[in-house]
């Protein structure tokens, strides 16, 4: 029952939250769409219809259609099971390893400490996207690998905001007060660290979805990411380079749902940290 | 004695969710030249709001209305430029934190020198050499203490005098001291409440020293004002007040301090049971009466004025004067 | 003093080795016969022993790696396969658009960013602060990619100011030139200009909540002196650091970014090596990218220490 009470309290404060409001309406309706897709999109999202190519908006088709007639809505729709694909999968994979480090390295310092932060120092050195694009070229494109890809750049971010914030927790007296109980590291990091840290990291996840998704956009942009047939909004944009100057809604479609979901998430992401921790807000 | 800071009727209202926040209640303060003036009450009674006020450094939500008079000047409703000519050059000001108070990236004596520039035009050679003779007067001697040293090189106490040497480079009329020592060791304490007593008096600056501490009170002040909940509940010569306590409150905060005879286990300090009125309510009657030992039905809806109790001694209270001494 | 520098070269020396041995070992896990890779299936046996021999795939992969290590610092980089020219030749050549872009991007961004930040944060909850955080928070939403593609069709394609794409090489002049990086630049320079406003405002609002600017108002200042003589003196610590590390992202933007607009600069020179398989330029390119980061990395660490009195030590009493 403290759970329900919890969660109605979230949602009071958040509904005085702009960013919550704002940032949930459009997590949301990205959720919807992508739910409804599995069942349904106005056409199929690889059928080619020659003769319909290059329309222009239309009450047939509310985005219009492509050099191949196939139905930038539906693709729209279908792109979004890429971008969620990618995003949990990728973020899921940095958390599930990232955390766990970063959990061990304020736990035990010493040398777990030292080998995490320097590890995690060098792969902020290496510039995501280089390294995405090498994974991904050399070891193959598709899905598969580019999660992976940034899947691996996910790990250093939590295991540094876990270390750093978990570091914190330690301090606190009632964990000194655990410890003196005789409590051992590892129930104290599952009882007393990691419930306490679950905003900061919830919040951090929400905002590596968006840049998980933007990388996803770029490295299929590069014909690196999701292979065809499997709609994404990246390789809709590379597709649609050579016919920008004829066919704008080409661009400016897939772009846009692109610049909204990963707006909202991070308006999400904001409204979520105004809410879970009114502490953690710093200047805003 | 002509008042050389003066405050008439301060109303100070700050907007909250859901309403209004009044924090200070028609407060009236002067303080006169070369007059040493404090103001005592615990956290969050209005203090440091009523010289914050009298500075001009009120955020711009806050509304002020009354009279704040420097010398005769109205000071209040002026702009940011006019009062920035006002403050440091006629009215220094020191605050509590001293480990927060100075720039980390700049030297010290570029701080103390900054205000020489400002406001006596004076080149950058002249204002360091005034800025080093101000140190040393505050107890940093250039020989150990060279100007080009950074804040974070000088321990608590050190910070607060060079604090002070700031507030005093351009010699002002009026020291505002706001809880000076509080973050202080009580070693260093000592120390630093002498050196404003000799700096304000050599210079015949007037003080007005704003602390929570009656000891502090009680040894720079020739005259006293107790605040709660942004009221002026009692006001008189220190002296008298420290002698005979009108208000209750007043006497509520002198029991609370440990007294000679009753220090050792066993004996409890004696406590005001309540809490301090919430200032989005509005308020009807004394502030004080939901935690007054003697409230009647009278001090529940009618505000108590200021009256006379003793020679140059006020206060708000219909029902003042001595219960139980303190021993 | 000099202590603390050795210390910090030491470690730079150290990275930029394990960089190199990284991007190594993550060439030799290649899955496949790096000799096939470039030459591709229909070649001959001994073509391929011969390429073999002549990367030194045959031996052992200790020795392999210090050989390449030793090219690096004596500037052999290899020959590209596909160019069959010595690719610092390449490099050399590229660079001579690489850099001048990312330098014109991060002039860009810094000269809007920045005041943007400060203007923002001293009018904190009006409407420049409200305009300027919609914006920005909008800005880090785009894909640098698809604004450079509007940027096209709006300003090549509609009103030609300048074009759609490629280089005109600095021989035909410093004018045509500068011509065809203009939209490169302002399409790199959004998200890292709209990450730098955020990160602007929010360390000017933090110093400004800071004591030491109460001390300086009662001092005398006027707000606006406060703001310029404190708050954003204090405030370009943080945010000079947060520029080096905008390098990073600069970087990878330049492989997107050269490529939409077909720039002979070394993001698309590596995309293309990656694309025909020219393993020797990739491993020279992608290490000296990295190497290049984490130089300017320690470079701004270098200058935090330089800029901020806190962190030299020292105790007076």
């Amino acid at each position: 029952m403290a759970e329900a009470a919890a969660i109605r309290e979230v949602f009071s404060k958040g509904l005085r939250s702009g960013s919550f409001v704002l940032g949930g309406a459009v997590t949301a309706l990205f959720v919807i769409v992508a739910v409804v897709a599995i069942f349904w999109t106005p056409y199929s999202f690889t059928a080619m219809n020659i003769p319909d190519r290059l329309q222009p908006p239309s009450w047939a088709h509310w985005l219009g259609t492509d050099q191949f007639g196939r139905d930038i809505l539906s693709m729209l729709m279908k792109g979004t099971h890429n971008s969620v694909l990618v995003a949990v999968v990728a973020v899921g994979i940095g958390m599930g390893l990232g955390v766990p480090l970063g959990a061990a390295a304020a736990a035990k310092r010493g040398w777990v400490d030292e080998l995490v932060m320097r590890f995690s120092d060098f792969s902020f050195a290496f510039p995501f996207l280089l390294s995405a694009v090498m994974i991904t070229a050399l070891f193959g494109p598709g899905a598969v690998n580019s999660i992976i890809a940034i899947g691996i750049f996910n790990i250093p971010v939590f295991a540094r905001l876990t270390r750093g914030s978990g570091m914190t927790i330690w301090q606190r007296d009632y964990v000194m007060a655990a410890r003196s109980a005789g409590k051992g590291a590892t129930r104290i990091t599952a009882e007393h660290i990691l419930p306490n840290i679950s905003s900061v990291l919830i919040v951090q996840a929400t905002i590596q979805f968006a840049l998980a998704i933007l990388g996803e956009a770029a490295l299929s942009y590069l014909g690196l990411g999701t292979q065809p047939p499997q709609p994404s909004w990246g390789k809709m944009l590379n597709e649609a380079q050579t016919m920008a100057a004829i066919a704008p809604w080409l661009v400016i479609f897939p772009g846009l749902a692109i610049v909204f979901t990963v707006l909202g998430l991070n308006l999400f992401g904001d409204g979520l940290r105004d809410v879970l921790d009114p502490r953690l807000r710093r200047a805003r | 004695m002509t008042a050389l800071l003066d405050i008439r009727d301060l109303v100070v209202t700050f907007p909250a969710p859901g309403g209004s926040a009044r924090v200070l209640h028609h407060v009236d303060l002067s303080v006169g030249e070369g007059e040493s003036v404090g103001i005592v009450g615990e956290s969050g009674c209005g203090k440091s709001m009523t010289a914050l006020a009298a500075m001009g450094l009120l955020p711009d939500t806050a509304d002020v209305a009354g009279a704040v008079r420097l010398a005769g000047e109205t000071l209040n409703g002026r702009d940011d430029a006019a009062m920035s000519r006002i403050r440091g050059r006629r009215i220094g000001m020191i605050f509590q934190e001293p480990m927060t108070a100075l720039n980390p990236v700049r030297t010290i004596g570029d701080q103390v020198a900054e205000g020489l520039r400002l406001h006596l035009g004076l080149s950058d050679a002249d204002a360091l050499d005034r800025a080093v003779a101000m140190l040393e007067r505050v107890g940093l001697p250039r020989s150990r203490f060279s100007p080009g040293l950074y804040p974070h090189q000088l321990s608590g106490g050190q910070r607060q005098r060079v604090v002070i040497a700031i507030a005093l480079a351009c010699g002002p009329e009026l020291l505002i001291a706001d809880e000076p020592t509080t973050a202080l060791d009580v070693t260093i304490q000592a120390q630093i409440l002498d050196l404003i007593a000799e700096v304000t008096e050599e210079q015949g600056m007037a003080l007005l020293m704003i602390s929570h501490d009656l000891g502090v009170i009680a040894e720079t002040t020739d005259r006293m004002l107790v605040m709660y909940a942004g009221t002026v509940v009692e006001e008189g010569p220190t002296a008298e007040v420290f002698a005979h306590m009108a208000h209750p409150y007043t006497q509520g905060l002198f029991a609370a301090m440990p007294a000679k005879g009753l220090i050792g286990a066993g004996n409890r300090l004696a406590t005001i049971p309540g809490q301090v009125p919430d200032p989005h309510e509005p308020r009807v009657g004394c502030p004080f009466a939901p935690r007054c030992p003697r409230a009647k039905a009278r001090c529940r809806t009618e505000t108590p004025p200021a009256d006379p109790f003793g020679t140059n001694h006020t206060v708000r209270c219909f029902f003042p004067g001595k219960e139980e001494k303190a021993a | 003093m000099s202590l603390l520098l050795a210390k910090r070269l030491v470690a730079l020396v150290a990275t930029l080795f394990a960089t190199s041995l990284i991007v190594f070992l993550v060439m030799a896990v290649l899955p496949g016969d790096p000799a096939l890779i470039i030459l591709g299936i229909g070649a001959q046996e001994d073509t391929l022993a011969a390429l073999r021999n002549e990367l030194g795939l045959d031996k052992p992969l200790i020795q392999q790696y210090f050989l390449w290590v030793g090219g690096l610092l004596t500037g052999d980089l290899g020959e590209s396969y596909t160019y069959s020219r010595p690719v610092s030749e390449l490099i050399g050549q590229r660079v001579l658009v690489s850099l001048p872009l990312a330098i014109f991007a991060i002039v860009l961004s810094t000269v809007i960013a920045i005041p943007c930040g400060v203007i923002a944060a001293a009018r904190h909850n009006r409407a420049a602060d409200v305009g300027v955080s919609a914006v920005a928070q909008i800005g880090i939403a785009i894909p640098n990619f698809w604004f450079a593609m509007l940027l096209i069709l709006f300003f090549a394609v509609k009103l030609g100011w300048f074009p759609a794409g490629g280089f005109a090489g600095w021989d035909e002049g410093v004018l045509p030139a500068l011509q065809s990086l203009v939209l490169p630049a302002v399409a790199l320079a959004l998200p890292q200009a709209a990450i730098l406003t955020r990160v602007t405002r929010s360390a000017v609002l933090e110093v400004l909540g800071e004591d030491h600017v109460r001390t300086a108002r009662a001092k005398g200042l006027t707000r606006g002196a406060a703001l310029r003589r404190h708050a954003v003196r204090n405030a370009l610590i943080p945010v000079v650091t947060i520029m080096g590390l905008q390098f990073s992202f600069l970087l990878a933007g330049t492989i997107v970014i050269e490529n939409v607009f077909y720039l002979p600069g070394l993001g698309r020179l590596l995309f293309q090596a990656i694309a025909q398989r020219d393993l020797i330029v990739v491993q020279s390119l992608v290490v000296l990218l990295a190497g290049a980061v984490v130089i300017v990395n320690f470079i701004v660490d270098l200058a935090y220490l330089a800029i901020d009195p806190r962190l030299r030590k020292a105790v007076h009493g």
